[in-house]
């Protein structure tokens, strides 16, 4: 089946780089050769896989420079091409991709932190374009039996992440935002714990404390009111305070979870 | 097969909206007939982006543009895809849905590009039937676009007018046809793209697209959308709009994007055009 061929000369090309298959299906054209033509394809989709991860890792960017990043962008095209037809989910194995390359090149030995800045720039990607948030149901919430209340799960915003990092992947982050020489600062290991959220439209971060971050997992877990209110003496307050900053946005009945 | 849907009736010159001026057009709502929105761009669930294409709907009738769905592709039809694209199409209100003749992802890897399919019979029934599939399931006919190509397939026997006029009565559906993709094939395959509207049914065609691409440096044409609609192009839109009376007519500039104002001026050209053909077709 000639059109069969056709689309496996294609796959051939994008997927692995390869024009065989396309040689033997198609022909130069009157304004050029079928080399020219090929070139134009496959750049094509590279060029838009590299616009994408700039757009997407801006910081990572900045930090590496324009040729660096390009260099490594047109890496992670190489090997990982799109699998999705949104080029906004395209980029999401990137921080393990600098993972790598900074593991098995020294050159990069002074910019350790970068899979963290890259996975929390992801995280900032993603939550620009989740759902929006609804209000907590107050009103279902008081009318709750106490039995049904001990076996709730609570729900996270849907626009929110939350980061745990071997660097202080928000203070490089906020740098850039505020245009600092953020390359000859001295960045050492520190964890950091982060919620990124989206309030309204432009996603934003705060610094957790490592209880709080241990409570909003455990919420984002499926952990019933009941088993929260037990790992966490000081659980009631911090709710409280999840709930006034819209963090938590919703529970369901436990038994529909887990 | 079903055709509960309307065809584009509205026969204005639109805008392709991107980025750059999506604020702009909400603050100052500048009098364009209608918007194309890429859906790809706005396949979003929530957040600054939803909030403007709700914005943009409600000031502006805007119809929906995709280059992902593969109708040329192998596989079942991404129907989770298509029923975001008619999510869409329902908030935004949008009036058609178009795509391309074209493969644009296989077997798990998208593209991001519009690959060429050979123009035969066996062509023509692939994608028909995908065409009838994806009409089946919005419960509508759509438009489907022809697309520039730089390789020659050798299985290709029949013309590109010859094709597109085969295809959209094998599936019924409705033809979009880009202006300057039949320039850029007419440089590239050595076409006549005078001829090739000649062989295009009128009935079937529901919108034109003008664009921009660099001219006279010899070698390969390519579809860049990164300048003003040639004079080529401008002629031949008038050819198309003599041949197939007014069309919905859109400006597409989609790299090296222009100031608001070079874009306008692009828009008031073709209006200018679209405006003599609809006072010609009254007479």
């Amino acid at each position: 089946m000639p059109l069969e061929n056709i689309h496996h000369s294609y796959l051939s090309l994008i997927k692995n780089g390869s024009s065989q298959e396309l040689r033997a299906v198609a022909n130069d054209t009157a304004a050029g050769t079928l080399t020219e033509a090929i070139s134009i394809y496959t750049n094509n989709t590279k060029e838009r896989l590299v616009a994408t991860l700039e757009a997407a890792f801006p910081v990572c960017k900045q930090v590496v420079g324009n040729d660096c990043f390009r260099a490594m962008a047109e890496e992670y095209a190489l090997r990982h091409p799109s699998d999705d037809k949104s080029l906004y989910h395209y980029g999401a194995r990137f921080s393990q991709f600098t993972d790598l390359i900074i593991k098995t090149n020294d050159e990069f030995y002074n910019v350790a932190y970068l899979p963290d800045l890259a996975l929390f720039e992801w995280k900032m990607h993603l939550s620009f374009f989740q759902k929006d948030r609804k209000a907590f149901d107050f009103g279902r919430f008081a009318n709750l039996e106490k039995s049904q209340l001990s076996k709730i799960v609570f729900t996270l915003s849907p626009d929110i992440y939350l980061l745990e990092t071997e660097f202080p992947a928000a203070i490089i982050w906020e740098l850039h935002e505020i245009n600092e020489p953020f390359k000859k600062a001295i960045i050492e290991k520190g964890k950091g714990y982060y919620l990124i959220e989206r309030p309204l439209y432009k996603p934003t971060f705060t610094h957790l404390k490592q209880h709080e971050f241990d409570a909003l997992t455990k919420i984002e877990e499926g952990f019933t009111f009941e088993n929260l209110l037990l790992s966490f003496s000081d659980f009631e307050s911090l709710v409280t305070e999840f709930l006034k900053n819209g963090w938590v946005n919703g529970f369901k009945n436990g038994s529909e979870t887990r | 097969m079903s055709k509960r849907g309307t065809p584009p009736s509205a026969i204005e010159v639109g805008l392709g909206l991107r980025a750059k001026y999506v604020n702009y057009v909400i603050e100052n709502r500048p009098d364009v007939g209608w918007f194309e929105l890429l859906a790809d761009n706005w396949l979003v669930d929530g957040g600054l982006l939803r909030a403007q294409l709700l914005k943009v709907a409600e000031c502006y009738p805007v119809a929906l543009h995709g280059v992902n769905l593969s109708l040329g592709g192998a596989g079942p039809i991404d129907l989770t895809y298509l029923g975001k694209v008619q999510e869409l199409m329902v908030s935004s209100g949008a009036t058609w849905y178009s795509e391309h003749i074209a493969v644009t992802g296989l077997d798990g890897v998208e593209f991001h590009d519009l690959l060429p399919l050979p123009m035969t019979e066996e062509s023509i029934k692939h994608v028909g039937d995908r065409i009838s599939a994806v009409q089946d399931f919005l419960g509508q006919q759509i438009l489907v676009e022809n697309v520039s190509s730089y390789i020659q397939l050798s299985e290709s026997y029949l013309s590109e007018g010859e094709f597109l006029a085969e295809l959209s009565k094998y599936a019924d559906c409705l033809l979009l046809i880009d202006a300057n993709n039949l320039y850029v094939n007419e440089i590239n395959h050595g076409s006549s793209a005078l001829a090739e509207i000649k062989k295009i049914p009128p009935k079937r065609v529901a919108e034109i697209h003008l664009a921009g691409s660099p001219t006279g440096g010899g070698g390969i044409a390519i579809d860049t959308h990164s300048e003003r609609v040639n004079d080529t192009v401008w002629r031949l839109y008038q050819a198309m709009l003599s041949a197939w009376g007014p069309r919905p007519t859109l400006i597409e500039w989609d790299n090296d994007i222009p100031s608001w104002d070079t874009l306008y001026s692009e828009y008031s050209k073709a209006k200018h055009y679209l405006d003599k053909s609809n006072s010609n077709s009254g007479d």
